[in-house]
């Protein structure tokens, strides 16, 4: 499906669920859930908390879809009110560090997640995602995220972020320097041809 | 390896798509003969399409159908609080005005006969205190006319 197909498509269930026709809601939450959560992982970099915070958006889209216009697009929307529920989990947990130790305390427990991680992308994905969230800032993370990996342009991501697509372009090149600074030194060889 | 170590900055910075091996321009021309500098762009993309294929694949534990669950009975929880917030206030309102309703006449009963005291509260001058006072042996009769704003007081011995 285009993004455009996915955009019109939304836009007919987001005019169905606000007429408050039965399951349309449901069925916007269900296509973009596993979005939810991805957008909600990267902002806090823990997959329980990530949890929590979907369950947040969730809420709000039951109470504030009826108050959604269509001035900004439904991904845009949405990611905003993802930020904000991850804002608001981040002032009553305590916040931005404590995620960031959990994820490297989770690197070292026998726990559901990093086994999904090895299995899936081995322990280069880990390493890599682990210099993903110790070494990059919260809003770093979501550039890099939103352009590099989910292929949003950067006036899209602009949109999204609230902020100028200068800002998002500076943002992207800090975030690949200090990602791919990381891998070089994960790789001593690979950088001492280079010194 | 001068050559490589100018190129090293544009490797950290550069799109992905210019670090592909077919790329072209000066950079691309580097990459195509340098086997260091290939390496480790190589690396690199391959490090990024790792971390890809790794949130990618993160899913939420809890089904979307549980959640959705979940996130109805959490929706309907806080309407109920909300229901409470605005009821609570509103029955202590309507409590405190029927209290208030059928206090007892603020008119102070001490220092005034009885009948000083009817005559006030029938010219609805509760609490302003009263405008006449009868004599002790003196007894009074309020009368009521048509025109709301006059009422006749008779003072009778």
């Amino acid at each position: 499906m285009s993004g455009s197909e996915t955009s019109s498509s939304d836009d007919l269930l987001i005019r169905r669920a606000q007429k408050g026709e039965p399951g349309a809601l449901e069925d916007l939450i269900r296509r973009h859930y596993g979005l939810i959560h991805r957008w909600a992982l990267v902002k806090t970099g823990d997959a329980d908390d990530a949890e929590d915070v979907t369950q947040r958006v969730l809420i709000q889209l039951f109470k504030k879809l009826g108050s959604f216009r269509g001035r900004s697009s439904f991904k845009s929307w949405l990611h905003r009110i993802t930020s904000n529920a991850a804002g608001e989990f981040h002032r009553r947990q305590g916040a931005r560090e404590k995620a960031v130790s959990k994820w490297d305390e989770k690197q070292g427990r026998e726990s559901a997640e990093p086994e999904v991680l090895r299995r899936i992308g081995g322990s280069e994905a880990v390493e890599v995602a682990r210099a993903f969230f110790s070494e990059l800032p919260e809003r770093l993370r979501e550039v890099f995220d939103l352009v590099e990996l989910q292929g949003y342009t950067a006036t899209e991501a602009a949109e999204m972020l609230v902020m100028s697509p200068s800002t998002v372009r500076v943002h992207l090149l800090r975030a690949r320097r200090t990602l791919r600074t990381r891998i070089m030194e994960q790789h001593p060889a690979l950088a001492e041809d280079f010194s | 390896m001068t050559d490589c170590t100018t190129q090293r900055d544009w490797i950290l910075e550069a799109d992905p798509e210019a670090l592909k091996l077919n790329a072209s321009g000066e950079h691309g021309d580097h990459l195509a003969k340098c086997p260091e500098c290939r390496a480790l762009v190589d690396e690199i993309l391959g490090a990024q399409a790792a971390l890809r294929e790794t949130l990618d694949s993160v899913a939420p534990a809890l089904d979307v159908e549980a959640a959705l669950v979940r996130a109805r009975e959490a929706r309907r929880a806080t309407q109920r609080r909300t229901r409470w917030q605005v009821a609570l206030p509103l029955a202590a309102a309507t409590l405190g005005g029927v209290l208030l309703m059928n206090r007892p006449s603020p008119v102070p009963v001490s220092g005034f006969d009885p009948a000083t005291v009817r005559a006030a509260a029938a010219l609805g001058l509760a609490g302003a205190g009263p405008l006449v006072r009868a004599e002790s042996h003196q007894r009074v009769a309020v009368l009521p006319t048509e025109n709301p704003n006059i009422t006749v007081i008779w003072f009778m011995e």
